[in-house]
């Protein structure tokens, strides 16, 4: 099936054909002395194959004829010379085409992904992760796959023309017999193109629901054990798994027609030839050898023909492919080192932002209008509209070199984008973001990575060793440097009881750790950098109370001395700050210490009351 | 087991003594289909034979009568009708047969799930669930590959052989048969052999391109790391090596299919019987038609060879998938449950004790060491400690999702060893902290644990649990889907949804993991609301940071790496624990209860 799936690519492609050829071009060229012995080799298959019947029908009209020895053991070993000329041509090309395809997948792949490591974050925040995979791995292989096409169906329009060319030869009734595999060829394509593509995407989703539930009942698992209720989930597996196989069933129907019809209309053919024949050699036209020839090549001009029809679908796809892997490839991010860009001269570590708005493109998600902290709708596919949304509105604030400043407002306030810009993962729309006076865009990226860290909300981590993920930004730390590290993170602790200590495999993102381990392993992995700038995306969320109060004033010690942006979400965050920034519907509202802020009473005041106040003694009190 | 009165009784399907077994079933699940679909296949192969000898007999008749005769048009149209014969015979064995591959795959997939899903949770531990699906998606699907196309090829290419080697003795000699028959199982035998050098590389293959997957995949979910500590450089070197090792893999695997020995073999084969044949026709041994048919037979057994290799791979891919698929239904449990001959009456709501309880996850370590403590019927208990002081585990034992390694529990003098887990399930539940609730509507959600809950209770569950407050915004009230299809809830719904649906199993013993993160001060009250009417007048076992919660305890558990360092109430730790002394400490804003309470 696996074939037939590409038959359902997405066809929609923003290129010409000769565009792509041409892109396509720039990599093949490299191969040009290959692809040239390939042509070269499949002249010589095409010739060998068409001549091995002609032989035999010689042989027939020979024998009738009452040849001697002598020409009989010529036209065997001629007849097998040329089945060994197939047979080694044939292999030469597949022995050659298999380098060219290997290799030139490993150079689009390659070349994709070094593309997409830097491609534009805006990029990656739109698409999701396993969609950007696939254009690596899927779409690269699927164009050798559509180059391995074309070579195939190059050597089956040759050997059509061919086969054509003899049997018009012969007379040209065969021809014209011969020429009802076309009309055949595009009646089966059509039906597997139309009616087939229903039957399949019908049994795609069905399976999709079918993974869906078996996905959400495998990890539901304890829960169905703890409530006793495994025979529910078996029945609703059941009941999916009925439905695909009966999708599956109707699919099957049409696709076991395919192969008896095609048969049928070779026998069809073969009888016309052989009826044809009897009539012409009756008026003394053609031989008995001819007949034979007739309908040897009859059957064998059927077959290149249903390819030809067949792998025009895959060619598509193929195009389709390189469409979207073009689109990556020829892309040009816009955030990136500028020609004179200068390391960053650090002079203490003040952040400025002056006057910054940020607005970005999106889909509109359709939301049903609930009230606050209603859920929302997820977007349904791609129905929405584009849009601009500003999510900040100039902004100015400072942070002070060495001092801690905390970020506070509802979510959607533009929090995150400040961090963000903070890192350059993208660029203001307008206005400036400043370290030490220095403009983003005009220093390196890799002297402000060296800088400024980020811890952010959603604990990230690869696969690997506790050890390698910590070491992820110093590969070259000693061991020693990273025990250390995690000691005074507070990380130590749960790492030593771990089944292998810090050589503890972590795999699917450090699934088998609780949240809070998995961050108190960023924070690590972060200070272990050592960055002067520090920036802690809700950092602390994902510990709760009791683990954050321990390993707090582990942190305090660590924090200290560096400039420090937190974006607070815990009372005790915000307690100990040097200065508060408030952030309202993307703007900057309120700027100063809780006492003065407080003395305002006004959005941060409101703030205070809602998030972080019950935190402490009143809920307890109320009681 | 029959008298426990219980729904389920674990896996009741058929077991299978190996992984071929478990593949060779498939000839045996609908036998008379399958035989029907058997003998259709010979009928088709004899007909898919039968135009090449027609047009041989045809051709011989034309060219000893010289003239079309009504004899040679009587052949034409055998010619068709064997066409029409096989078209209608194949058609109806290949669908019987595509529908008898559809549903092994379909059956093997239930009896899949229904087996591993009654495993322990030891076996859940062990094996990622991303892995477990894979396995009964893709992996199943193969094992059907095997049956369909690969058996149902390679059964159709042994008829085709016998038919055609008979065919061949019939129209010329028996040793050109022999000598065709043993062509062929040459063929086969080179064939096999070649698959067999292939199977380990493209093994590989299949593991290299995982392994590209994963690692592509991880870089761009990470990439805002991968990009902030500077490691895109050494990403890229290390993809492209990957991506190297793959392609070159990709070669040898290519390269393999050149030069191809089988080919060889039916080339010389087809060459030796053309010759040998055109010497009997010159010696007046054969009529020409015997040259046209053996050439024609050739040909036909030719195509219906050509997916060989490939159908040998699949076949080879099915028989190791379902060994796999085997190895995960036969999973033995370590600590099997102990068998349990008749169930104690037992009083629910008496008291908990834990006796000398040690735990390990069966990694060499202890989870829990050495737990003694008894619970007073209907006590509130809060439970504290850090990441890994093994607080979820106790929680798990209670569930009976784990037996302890050493100890027992015991519910009013009754140890739980003797009590079949699906009782103590019917007794005890839990609201976790992760909460997980299936996709599908939001009552039925609730009524999880009570399929037969009806419209009021599952309402009334849900207002006790706070969570009408958000339902009743939702555009289809408790009808509204969640999850992948659905709506999307926030932490603090799920919680809700979980208590209501925890309200309704009703336990007599409560299990609470609440180790929330911040939330706003609304949800939080909602929350604590919610907790309150599902406590009330149940024992209840809670994980918790909560001050208030630990405040109000009638018991407080200190953990620290899975053991007790303090036991006893709240005012009565502060006195005597200085462990318990710091960490209240610790906790936002205690110092301010600590003044507030002595002031």
């Amino acid at each position: 099936m696996s074939r037939h799936s590409s038959l359902f690519a997405d066809k929609t492609r923003t290129r010409k054909s000769s565009e792509l050829l041409r892109v396509l071009w720039r990599y093949l060229s490299k191969f040009k002395y290959s692809v040239a012995l390939v042509a070269f080799l499949t002249l010589f298959y095409t010739a060998a194959v068409t001549y091995q019947p002609i032989i035999v029908q010689d042989a027939i009209n020979l024998l009738i004829d009452n040849a001697t020895f002598d020409t009989i053991t010529l036209l065997v070993v001629f007849y097998l010379g040329l089945a060994v000329l197939g047979w080694v041509t044939q292999s030469l090309v597949t022995w050659v085409m298999a380098s060219v395809q290997n290799e030139l997948v490993h150079d689009l792949r390659s070349d994709t992904f070094e593309k997409l490591v830097e491609a534009d974050f805006s990029y990656h925040s739109q698409i999701q992760s396993g969609n950007i995979t696939s254009r690596v791995v899927n779409d690269t292989q699927e164009i050798t796959t559509g180059l391995n096409v074309f070579t195939t169906s190059v050597t089956n329009l040759l050997v059509a023309f061919a086969t054509l060319g003899v049997l018009f030869s012969i007379s040209y009734w065969f021809g014209l017999i011969s020429l009802l595999a076309i009309p055949t060829a595009m009646v089966i394509t059509t039906v597997i193109s139309s009616k087939g593509k229903v039957r399949m995407l019908k049994v795609r989703s069905s399976m999709g629901r079918v993974s869906g539930k078996l996905a959400e009942n495998l990890s539901g698992v304890s829960i169905a054990k703890s409530f006793n209720q495994e025979e529910r989930t078996s029945s609703e597996i059941r009941k999916l798994n009925n439905e695909t196989y009966e999708y599956f069933k109707q699919l099957g129907a049409m696709m076991t027609m395919i192969f008896p019809s095609i048969t049928l209309v070779s026998m069809i053919m073969i009888a016309l030839v052989v009826y044809s024949g009897g009539m012409l050699y009756e008026q003394g036209l053609v031989t008995i050898g001819a007949i034979y020839l007739g309908t040897v090549m009859v059957r064998r001009f059927l077959s290149p023909i249903l390819a030809l029809s067949n792998n025009i679908t895959n060619l598509q796809a193929s195009l389709a492919a390189l469409d979207r892997v073009t689109d990556i490839l020829y892309s040009r991010p816009a955030v990136g080192n500028s020609p004179d860009a200068k390391p960053l001269e650090f002079k203490g570590g003040k952040v400025e932002l002056v006057d910054v708005t940020f607005s970005y493109k999106t889909r509109k998600i359709e939301s049903p209008g609930m009230m606050g902290g209603a859920p929302h709708m997820k977007s349904k596919g791609e129905n929405g509209k584009i849009e601009n949304v500003q999510v900040l509105k100039r902004v100015s604030f400072k942070i002070p070199a060495g001092k801690k400043t905390a970020l506070i407002g509802h979510t959607g306030a533009g929090k995150s984008t400040v961090t963000k810009l903070l890192l350059r993962f993208y660029d203001p729309s307008s206005g400036s973001v400043l370290i030490d006076g220095q403009d983003l865009r005009d220093i390196t990226l890799e002297s402000l990575y060296d800088t400024v860290s980020l811890v952010s909300q959603e604990p990230y981590l690869f696969v690997g060793t506790v050890m390698d993920n910590i070491r992820y930004g110093r590969p070259d730390a000693t061991d020693e440097e990273v025990y250390e590290i995690a000691s005074m993170v507070g990380a130590d602790e749960f790492i030593d009881a771990l089944p292998d200590g810090y050589q503890t495999q972590l795999t699917e993102s450090g699934k088998s750790l609780s949240a809070g381990q998995r961050q108190m392993i960023t924070i690590a992995r972060t200070m272990l950098k050592n960055p002067k700038i520090l920036i802690l995306d809700e950092a602390t969320s994902r510990l709760d109370a009791y683990t954050e109060s321990l390993v707090q004033l582990a942190q305090q010690k660590l924090f200290d001395g560096r400039t420090t942006l937190v974006i607070a979400h815990r009372l005790s965050t915000i307690r100990d700050v040097d200065q508060i920034v408030v952030m309202d519907d993307g703007e900057a509202v309120e700027v100063g210490t809780h006492d003065e802020l407080m003395a305002l009473n006004g959005k941060y005041t409101e703030l205070y009351q809602t998030y972080y106040a019950h935190q402490g003694i009143e809920a307890i009190a109320s009681d | 087991m029959k008298t426990l009165g219980v729904e389920y009784q674990g896996y009741d399907g058929p077991s299978y003594s190996s992984g071929t077994t478990l593949f060779l079933s498939f000839f045996t699940r609908k036998v008379p289909t399958l035989i029907f679909a058997i003998m259709t296949m010979i009928l088709s192969s004899f007909f898919a034979m039968l135009p090449a000898v027609l047009v041989g007999t045809a051709l011989d008749e034309l060219l000893v009568q010289g003239e079309v005769t009504s004899r040679f048009m009587l052949i034409i149209f055998a010619i068709v009708l064997s066409g029409a014969l096989f078209y209608v015979i194949s058609f109806l064995g290949l669908y019987t047969y595509v529908t008898l591959g559809f549903s092994f795959e379909r059956d093997i997939r239930q009896e899949y799930f229904d087996r591993i899903q009654t495993h322990s949770l030891t076996f859940h531990d062990e094996n990622n669930s991303s892995k477990l699906l894979s396995m009964g998606m893709t992996e199943i699907s193969q094992m059907r590959q095997g049956v369909m196309p690969a058996l149902r090829q390679i059964m159709n290419n042994i008829f085709s052989v016998l038919i055609i080697t008979v065919t061949i003795y019939l129209t010329t000699d028996i040793y050109k048969a022999v000598v065709a028959f043993i062509g062929f199982v040459l063929y086969y035998i080179l064939a096999i052999f070649q698959a067999r050098r292939i199977i380990p590389i493209r093994t590989e293959l299949a593991n290299t391109v995982g392994v590209m997957t994963e690692e592509s995949q991880e870089i761009f979910k990470g990439i805002e790391v991968v990009r902030s500590m500077r490691a895109s450089l050494r990403e890229i070197m290390r993809f492209r090596n990957t991506s190297e090792q793959y392609s070159n893999l990709g070669k040898t695997e290519g390269r393999m299919a050149a030069f191809y020995l089988p080919n060889v073999a039916i080339l010389i084969l087809t060459s030796l019987l053309f010759g040998w044949t055109l010497y009997d026709v010159s010696n007046g041994l054969l009529e020409v038609s015997a040259v046209i048919q053996v050439l024609g037979l050739l040909i036909t057994l030719q195509l219906t060879s050509m997916m060989m290799p490939q159908m040998f791979l699949l076949l080879n891919a099915a028989l190791t998938n379902s060994n796999r698929i085997w190895e995960k239904m036969n999973w033995v449990d370590p600590y099997p449950d102990p068998v349990i001959s008749e169930i104690p009456d037992i009083d629910w709501e008496g008291d908990l004790e834990f006796r000398d309880v040690w735990f390990s996850y069966n990694n060499g370590r202890y989870a829990l060491k050495n737990l003694n403590f008894t619970i007073p019927s209907g006590s509130k208990v809060a439970v504290i400690g850090g990441p890994g002081s093994g607080k979820s585990t106790l929680l798990k034992l209670l569930l009976q999702l784990y037996l302890p390694s050493k100890g027992e529990i015991l519910i009013s003098g009754v140890p739980f060893k003797n009590i079949p887990p699906h009782i103590v399930r019917q007794h005890v539940s839990r609201v976790e902290q992760e909460v997980f609730l299936f996709s599908g509507k939001i009552r039925d959600n609730i009524s999880f644990a009570k399929p037969s809950a009806t419209y009021e209770e599952i309402l009334q569950a849900a207002v006790a649990a706070q969570a009408m407050e958000f339902i009743s915004d939702l555009p289809e009230g408790l009808d509204t889907l969640i999850g992948e299809r659905g709506v999307d809830l926030s932490g603090g719904q799920r919680q809700r949804l979980a208590i209501a649906r925890a309200i309704l199993a009703d336990p007599d013993i409560l299990l609470l993991d609440d180790s929330a993160s911040a939330l706003d001060s609304k949800t939080e009250e909602l929350l604590r609301k919610a907790l309150d009417n599902l406590s009330k007048d149940r024992m209840t076992i809670t994980v918790t940071q909560r001050l208030n919660t630990l405040v109000k305890a009638d018991l407080i558990i200190l953990l620290k790496r899975g053991e007790i360092i303090a036991i006893g109430t709240h005012e009565k730790l502060l006195e005597t624990s200085t462990e318990y002394q710091k960490i209240f400490e610790l906790l936002p804003e205690s110092e301010q209860l600590i003044k507030g309470g002595v002031s």
